[in-house]
């Protein structure tokens, strides 16, 4: 029995997610790469941005990403969407502040953020497809074991 | 400035416009467009839910991730793959555990980070900073 609305979302996303891949491959994009490379060398990325602004735009993946979903929060707004505030507890943002950490040294030790090995494996990657492997079976891992310290300390 | 309008459309404007029509049927988060691991867990979490009652955390069967993998076999076909990553496959195995229990520690990837930072959150800075972080002790180590 299928509940009404999750065909449409099935559809949807899977329709976003071919686009993003496809563009995502064209481009190589990456969100752990830009970090790696404005942390290793601060001022090779400074002088490039002051050569050329359009080309550094081009190679850049956070500015155009950020202000794509500032133009669709205006749209949202525009169409009635109220985004409301988020309820935040400090022990949930410590959790996900080590988290993060643990996060930025995996994706860097493995070269890539999950969305680049996603589209990384779409190409025929045998290791993008061991790390993806690794990836569904710590997502079933988390919920079994690990939930109930994130939502006691969320508390 | 051709490559960042693209960049643009397919990576902010149209994932967070695109799930509007669906916050009608159920209250999605914030910025709930594009994020690899969200959707991931929706979708393993909804599989276990249907198969043995689970009761996991999800928000519906987002296919997203199967469409970026479609997505990268076809841009792949059109322009030809990208360098193939170095080391061995265990340990691949070993970090993409270790990434998404992490991800999933935090609630969000890098990804819904960057589009919560174009609503303005203070959450996700928190969240870049340490990111930001933990590339710096990877690359610490790395040169030495």
């Amino acid at each position: 029995m299928v509940a009404e609305g999750e065909a449409l979302i099935a559809l949807l996303t899977f329709a976003v997610g071919v686009i993003v891949g496809y563009v995502s491959q064209r481009y190589t994009v990456c969100f752990v790469s830009p970090l790696k490379r404005l942390l290793l060398s601060p001022r090779l990325v400074y002088y490039q941005a002051r050569a050329s602004l359009g080309e550094f735009l081009d190679e850049s993946v956070y500015p155009s990403a950020v202000v794509g979903s500032f133009a669709a929060l205006l749209c949202l707004i525009l169409l009635g969407y109220n985004p409301g505030q988020p309820y935040l507890a400090v022990g949930r943002v410590l959790a996900g502040l080590v988290g993060a950490v643990i996060f930025g040294y995996v994706s860097a030790a493995a070269g890539g953020c999950p969305l680049h090995m996603h589209w990384k494996a779409g190409e025929g990657d045998r290791k993008a497809w061991s790390y993806l492997l690794g990836f569904y079976l710590g997502i079933i891992y988390f919920y079994l074991f690990m939930e109930g310290l994130i939502l006691e300390l969320a508390r | 400035m051709r490559k960042f309008l693209v960049k643009l459309l397919a990576l902010g404007l149209l994932p967070t416009l695109a799930l509007y029509p669906l916050t009608s049927y159920k209250p999605l988060p914030q910025a709930y467009g594009l994020c690899v691991i969200c959707h991931a867990r929706d979708l393993v979490n909804y599989l276990l839910d249907s198969l043995a009652q689970a009761r996991f955390l999800t928000y519906g069967p987002f296919l997203s991730v199967l469409g970026i993998i479609l997505g990268g076999y076809l841009g792949a076909g059109r322009s030809g793959r990208s360098s193939p990553l170095p080391g061995k496959a265990l340990n691949y195995f070993l970090l993409g555990f270790l990434a998404s229990v992490s991800a999933l520690m935090m609630g969000m990837c890098t990804a819904r980070i960057a589009l919560l930072i174009g609503w303005g959150s203070l959450e996700a800075m928190v969240y870049l900073v340490g990111v930001s972080l933990g590339v710096l002790a990877w690359l610490r180590r790395e040169k030495r």
